[in-house]
């Protein structure tokens, strides 16, 4: 061996060049030719990068000369990637940097092909977060994450593998280049073709295109065909079989999806490389087929720690079934990896260098990658380091603090938030907070927080719930989802597990199950003194933990904690050192959510916590900038809000009455109210929420005397002047576009909004009319396009239109601001938002003002739009969202201004009712009388709300259980049975129904609701003999309203309230009822007979109709809602009522004619057809409402019946002058039968009645 | 146990009317008869005889429960015609049809003893 001494680190470069120099020439000496696998070269100075550029790629001559020989970049490939690099080999490179000499040093056994590069491997399922797909825009930048086979190389050999291919054409230094295509020590170069010589081997490929484009294809697969008869077949076979295996390859890539389909990076000159790379789309990946992977994906997150398909795991565990072979296919995936701000990281990140800098390399694996796995993470997070545990956890949360924003909703294969549903993941999370040092503990709360507190979504519902009807907003527990109506919590969940709960629950278990409240208590004590950030996360856990449910209100100390060391009144003045840094107004805030939610709630508030004095306290501050608190701003907004929320129910007045005027003197006598709304539009807004809340709060139903009535409008009337002074300032600066830029239209928004509410609930006390200068604004604005461009928000973001299902992007109990779509895009749109409800208060402004203002400035070509869009959208099958209650709020209010008689008033509002979701049962009700009202005449108005009373004011009358879902403990369980008392003569007692609105998870839109109170007036009549002769009247007013509604609703949207042919018979039955009132007279008025005439005509075209044209509709036996027997035994009775009462009506008639179709029920029919009155149905060709053919269609196969009809013309009970249209019905069928038993086989029976039947023609 | 004594399907009450008309405001020639202490035996009878007469549009009865022994007949007559005078025309047929039955009826029972004798 060469015993020369080798050069050691230190030593000097010129003693390395001249070791290296003494090596070769005593090797050639002793060999002959040889070559040096590296050489020392001689550099000039430059900056570091440059001179990795001058250096030749990291390559072995095997691959270098398979590429020379095809020179197809497939071939390659395909090579390549059939053969596992098992990892024998290792490859160094070293920079000495700042030294100008760079040593390569290559193993030659190696067999590395640079092309691997960019092949893209198929990825796998990762449990944790492995990245699926890219955003829209997020990446738009282009980049490309290492394959896992990169990961094989070091990090440096895949920069030099980069740089290699972007100057593959310039490989400046020819002798490190010749030294590495020279090397014939290779043992793989049998193969090659001799051309190894050749310095640069992609030339071959350049030499061959300009004489390629001088032939024609067909030219050139001459040639390619006589270049393959050339070659040895076999290895022709070979190289096919082989490219086959390549294209299945590639193929399952796009089926399973895993694959990145990054967008092609643009920028980077190695895209000439990857031209060939298939990257698979968006679409592909939701075409992919799940039954080609070897096991269900999903099923492998059941395995703890996997974090990919490790085949003998799996197999151990024997979950898997399919052969190696297949699951070797999939390969590896690619992790999605994080920077510590838990951004992901992209290909440009992973390839920048500055990520050395930043730390984001570590000795896990994967260690040439910088950043993060979700996994990797998880485990530091349980490092004994506290450190490496803080950093990890503050990571963590900042990765979700980006999830929250919806950054991640699309770029990784699975969501963040599914990974709540695994018990390892929330345990590292809990775990941190039992930490022991304070570090870690502040940064696990603040992991935590980040995780349970979407701010966006907190930020938005801030404002959405100070819109109108916006109470009462939902828990976010589950139990008022409908996720968990199957499992019924409450009474199975403390059977439930761990691991079951967090699936349905996500807080319900932090609260519940993990002690986190006792926790948190803990740290509100002051024991062991969280930073700043860590209080913070603590009240945003709160804040939550209050959405969820008002549990903490009744079984915890964590609020009296919070009243005592961080609100009480005394602290303010104090200066406290303790409140240095602790956001206050997040305490407020978690009181304020418990206030808004039920008055019980605020009671419980009011009488257990002692916070009212220190709201009062921070109002009455006039030197809020002096306070210590955090945010001072926030804490006045929240002290408004506690006080208004408060009010809204009813309690403190007495606080508010003491206090009030001298707030409301400081406020306009000190104009501190123009210095406090000049500060902040928000501050603005919230004075004139607490304005008109005081204004409001007659409608509650507390005991607010006459006298105090007006005692509240002489509170506020002063405010008045300086609230319109206030609008017209703000309309002027909306209307102004060239202002545009410089204010808040969000604020600004909201604030006016809030100030017209004011003044119009105002008008109702004053005699002042809205002054001229207001109207003369609202003019102006009305014209301008700033108000056009908020209306043709309306059709963007409307719910309704887009019927989309707004389900959530967190999977257990989140209810999430993403129902706020209103266009589909992730980020809740508060400028929207907070527009529509600008529309909304103007609407309902406008409302008072309608003289003075033409409606047609109003209602502009947008909301015409939107208003025909909205008539003519089909009705949407998903259930209603929470969020369409603003949309419908806007209906409403738009409602409110069209004229009674105008024809667009009962669809929209019928229309708009029917989205309405169960929680909004007032906004139901209202949008519902619109419907009524429009339905019927303007004298008919008080009827209509008495019979629909009953169910529509349920809410609003104190003795009956409420309707709301999130009012209180047993919300989302539906009352099956409400008692609701009537106001009729007849009323004995309560009658039990059922509840309305049961069925509303289904569809607002049943028959159900609009059919009952006809059902209803039946059983009242029937229920008291002569009750019906004394109130003749009003009954048949009822049953009139009733009707009409019946036949509104079927006019336009029969296709939807008669859905199956259950549904036809309740709309045939209920509207029978009024024929079987027991006088005629009720139904025998023109009007009313024209609505059942329009009625009849609608169930006659309706879809089901036409459905079951071959089948029966009548001959049911199930059970008909509102009957008491089956329809079988209803027809009858209905026939007996013809014949005993009717004056033979000719309405009622063609109402029993319908079920007289062919497919029905034969027994049913002969019911009819042997009436004893049958010869006075004088119903003639010309005025029957039912075509002859739908009575006629079909074959007569029953010979009952055939001898029936004959005998009823045999005997003169029909004939042809009295009877035209049965008469015709009867020999039409007849004659079909008869037509029909000619061409088949007839039996003798049909001979006798083919003779009886002609004899009678005779 | 509950059941109304047998006698009040046929006894009249002191002061209790057989036959009470109600003439109806909404429908030209119409007209309610209840009869007291009757029920369908009669009802029908009566519906039948009406219903025979072209110049009646409408004639229906009912027994609004069957425990109430009586029964409403709701009549309509053409313009030119009253109810009451239908009713009266319906009995006094149904008398003299009755009446021709039971005269038809004994004639029978008489033939038929004489050829026996």
């Amino acid at each position: 061996m060469y015993e020369q001494k080798r050069p050691k680190p230190g030593e000097d470069e010129e003693a390395i060049l001249a070791l290296e120099k003494d090596f070769i020439s005593s090797v050639q000496s002793r060999q002959g030719k040889f070559k040096p696998a590296a050489t020392a070269v001689r550099k000039d100075k430059k900056g570091t990068n440059e001179s990795i550029n001058m250096t030749g790629p990291v390559e072995t001559t095997s691959s270098t000369s398979k590429k020379q020989t095809s020179g197809d970049q497939n071939d390659v490939e395909c090579e390549s990637d059939d053969e596992k690099i098992e990892g024998t080999g290792t490859e160094a490179s070293a920079i000495e940097d700042e030294n100008e000499v760079v040593i390569q040093n290559t193993i030659v056994e190696r067999t590395f092909d640079a092309s691997k590069l960019l092949v893209f491997s198929t990825p796998q399922q990762q449990p944790l977060g492995s990245v699926k797909t890219v955003g829209k825009s997020l990446f738009s930048k282009g980049a490309v994450l290492p394959n896992s086979k990169m990961s094989r190389k070091s990090m440096f050999a895949q920069m030099f593998d980069a740089r290699y291919s972007e100057n593959n054409h310039d490989t400046s230094t020819p002798g490190a280049s010749s030294s590495l295509v020279d090397s014939s020590t290779t043992q793989l170069s049998t193969e090659s073709v001799p051309s190894s010589g050749k310095a640069k081997p992609p030339v071959i490929g350049d030499m061959i295109h300009p004489y390629l484009a001088g032939m024609t294809q067909a030219e050139i697969m001459v040639e390619q065909q006589k270049l393959v008869q050339t070659l040895d077949p076999r290895l022709v076979e070979f190289v096919r079989s082989r490219q086959a295996k390549k294209q299945i390859i590639i193929d399952s890539n796009d089926k399973i999806g895993y694959a990145l389909p990054m967008e092609r990076p643009a920028s980077r000159n190695s895209d000439k490389v990857v031209n060939d790379v298939h990257f698979p789309t968006i679409s592909n990946y939701h075409d992919m087929d799940e039954s080609d992977l070897p096991i269900d994906p999903k099923s492998v997150i059941s395995f703890p720690g996997m974090g990919h398909l490790e085949y003998e795991k799996l197999e151990w565990a024997g979950v898997v079934k399919e052969n190696r072979k297949k699951f070797d296919k999939l390969g590896e995936g690619k992790n999605a990896r994080f920077d510590f701000r838990g951004m992901l990281l992209t290909g440009k990140d992973l390839e920048d260098t500055n990520t050395f800098e930043k730390g984001l390399h570590h000795h896990g694996e994967d260690m040439e990658k910088p950043g993060y796995t979700l996994e990797e993470l998880l485990t530091l997070s349980r490092s004994v380091n506290s450190q490496q545990k803080a950093q990890a956890l503050l990571t963590i949360g900042n990765i979700y603090e980006n999830a929250h924003t919806g950054m991640y909703d699309f770029v990784l294969e699975k969501s963040l938030f599914e990974l709540w549903e695994h018990m390892d993941f929330v345990y590292a999370l809990r775990k941190g907070l039992d930490e022991g040092d304070k570090t870690s503990i502040n940064e696990a709360v603040h992991c935590l927080s980040n995780i349970m507190y979407p701010w966006e979504e907190e930020f938005c519902l801030d404002f959405v719930h100070s819109w109108e009807y916006s109470k009462p907003y939902p828990w976010i527990s589950t139990k008022s989802r409908n996720l968990a109506d199957s499992l019924d919590p409450g009474e199975d969940e403390v059977d439930l597990k761990d691991e079951e709960m967090l699936k349905i629950d996500f807080l319900e278990f932090f609260i519940n199950r993990s002690n986190l409240l006792d926790r948190i208590a803990y740290f509100l004590k002051g024991e062991d003194c969280l930073s700043e950030k860590g209080m913070a996360g603590i009240f945003k856990m709160l804040i939550r933990v209050a959405r969820h449910s008002p549990n903490i209100l009744v079984d915890h100390e964590v609020l009296s904690i919070i009243v005592k060391n961080y609100i009480s009144p005394i602290l303010i003045y104090s200066s406290a050192p303790t409140l240095q840094g602790v956001p206050v107004w997040m305490a407020f805030k978690i009181f304020r959510i418990l206030i808004d939610s039920s008055s019980a709630n605020a009671y419980k508030i009011y009488e257990h916590y002692n916070i009212f004095p220190s709201v009062i306290s921070y109002l009455a501050f006039d030197d809020w900038k002096s306070l210590v608190v955090k945010c001072p701003q926030f804490i006045i907004v929240e002290s408004f809000r506690i006080w208004i929320a408060f009010i809204s129910h009813g309690i403190a007045i007495e606080e508010y009455r003491s206090f009030f005027p001298v707030l409301m003197k400081f406020f306009v006598l000190y104009q501190s109210i123009d210095q406090l709304s000049s500060f902040d539009l928000v501050h603005s807004g919230y004075v004139f929420t607490l304005l008109l809340a005081i204004l409001k709060m007659r409608d509650e139903a507390f005991d607010v005397r006459e006298q105090d009535k007006h005692s509240h409008w002489t509170l506020v009337k002063d405010c008045v002047e300086w609230v319109e002074k206030t609008a017209i300032k703000l309309i002027t600066i909306i209307s102004s576009p060239h202002l545009e830029a410089t204010y808040d239209q969000t604020t600004l928004f909201w604030s006016l909004s809030k100030a017209l509410l004011f003044l119009t609930e105002s008008t109702m006390y004053s005699d002042q009319k809205i002054s001229e200068a207001l109207i003369n604004v609202m003019k102006l604005f009305l014209s301008t396009t700033v108000y056009g461009r908020i209306t043709s928000q309306l059709r963007e973001h409307s719910v309704i239109l887009s019927s989309q299902d707004t389900s959530s992007r967190y999977p257990s109990n989140f209810a999430s601001v993403n129902a706020l779509y209103f266009g589909g895009n992730c980020n809740p749109v508060i400028v929207f938002g907070n527009a529509l409800a600008l529309l909304t208060s103007i609407y309902g402004f406008i409302r008072f003002t309608t003289d003075r203002i033409p409606l047609s400035t109003v209602i502009n070509a947008n909301v015409d739009e939107y208003v025909n869009d909205l008539l003519n959208s089909t009705l949407s099958k998903l259930p209603p969202s929470f969020f369409v209650r603003y949309e419908l709020t806007i209906i409403l209010r738009l409602l409110e201004l069209y004229p009674l008689n105008s024809p667009i008033r009962f669809c929209l509002a019928y229309r708009a009712a029917s989205e309405a979701p169960k929680c909004c049962s007032k906004l139901f009700n209202n949008l519902f009388q619109i419907a009524l009202c429009s339905s019927c005449n303007e004298s008919e108005i008080p009827m209509c709300n008495k019979i629909y009373g009953g169910y529509l004011l349920l809410d609003e009358s104190p003795s009956i259980p409420t309707t709301e879902t999130s009012d209180d403990d047993t919300a989302g369980v539906p009352k099956k049975k409400v008692k609701f008392s009537r106001d009729t003569k007849a009323n004995d007692g309560p009658v039990t129904t059922n509840f309305l609105f049961e069925k509303w998870s289904e569809r607002s839109l049943e028959t159900y609701w609009i059919l009952e109170p006809m059902q209803r007036i039946r059983t009242i009549v029937s229920s008291a003999p002569g009750f019906l002769s004394k109130n003749l009247e009003e009954i048949e007013m009822q049953c009139k309203i009733c009707l009409q509604l019946i036949d509104k609703c079927l006019q336009k949207y029969s296709d939807f309230v008669i859905r199956t042919k259950k549904d036809f018979l309740e709309v045939y039955c209920a509207v029978c009822q009024v024929f079987l009132m027991g006088d005629p007279r009720i139904y025998i008025g023109r009007n009313i007979s024209a609505t059942l005439a329009r009625i009849l005509n609608s169930l006659l075209t309706c879809s089901v109709v036409r459905k079951f044209e071959t089948k029966g509709i009548f001959s049911t036996h199930s059970q008909i809602h509102g009957l008491p027997n089956m329809f079988l035994d209803f027809y009858p009775d209905l026939i007996s009522e013809y014949s005993e009462n009717s004056y033979f009506n000719e309405v009622f008639a063609n109402y029993l004619m319908l079920p007289l179709r062919i497919p029905e029920d034969a027994r049913l029919r002969s019911n009819f057809w042997i009436m004893e009155t049958i010869k006075f149905l004088k119903i003639r060709n010309s005025t029957s409402l039912i075509p002859l053919e739908y009575l006629t269609s079909g074959i007569e196969s029953n010979s009952t019946l055939l001898h029936i009809y004959l005998k009823l013309l045999h005997s003169g009970q029909i004939t042809k002058d009295r009877n035209e249209f049965l008469f015709n019905v009867i020999t039409t069928n007849i004659q079909n039968a008869l037509n029909s038993a000619s061409v088949g086989n007839s039996d003798g029976q049909m001979d006798q009645l083919k003779e009886n039947f002609l004899q009678l023609k005779v | 146990m509950n059941a109304p004594p047998t006698f009040e399907s046929f006894v009249l009450y002191e002061g209790e009317k057989k036959i009470l008309v109600e003439l109806d405001t909404k429908v030209p020639n119409a007209a309610i008869f209840t009869i007291n202490k009757e029920d369908h035996t009669l009802g029908n009878m009566i519906r039948m005889q009406l219903l025979k007469d072209p110049h009646v549009l409408f004639a229906g009865y009912k027994q609004p429960h069957p425990l109430d022994p009586k029964i409403l007949i709701r009549v309509q007559t053409t313009a030119d015609y009253t109810p009451q005078d239908a009713l009266k025309n319906a009995i006094t047929d149904l008398i003299s049809e009755l009446s021709l039955l039971e005269e038809r009826f004994r004639d029978a029972i008489k033939e038929k003893q004489e050829g026996i004798d």
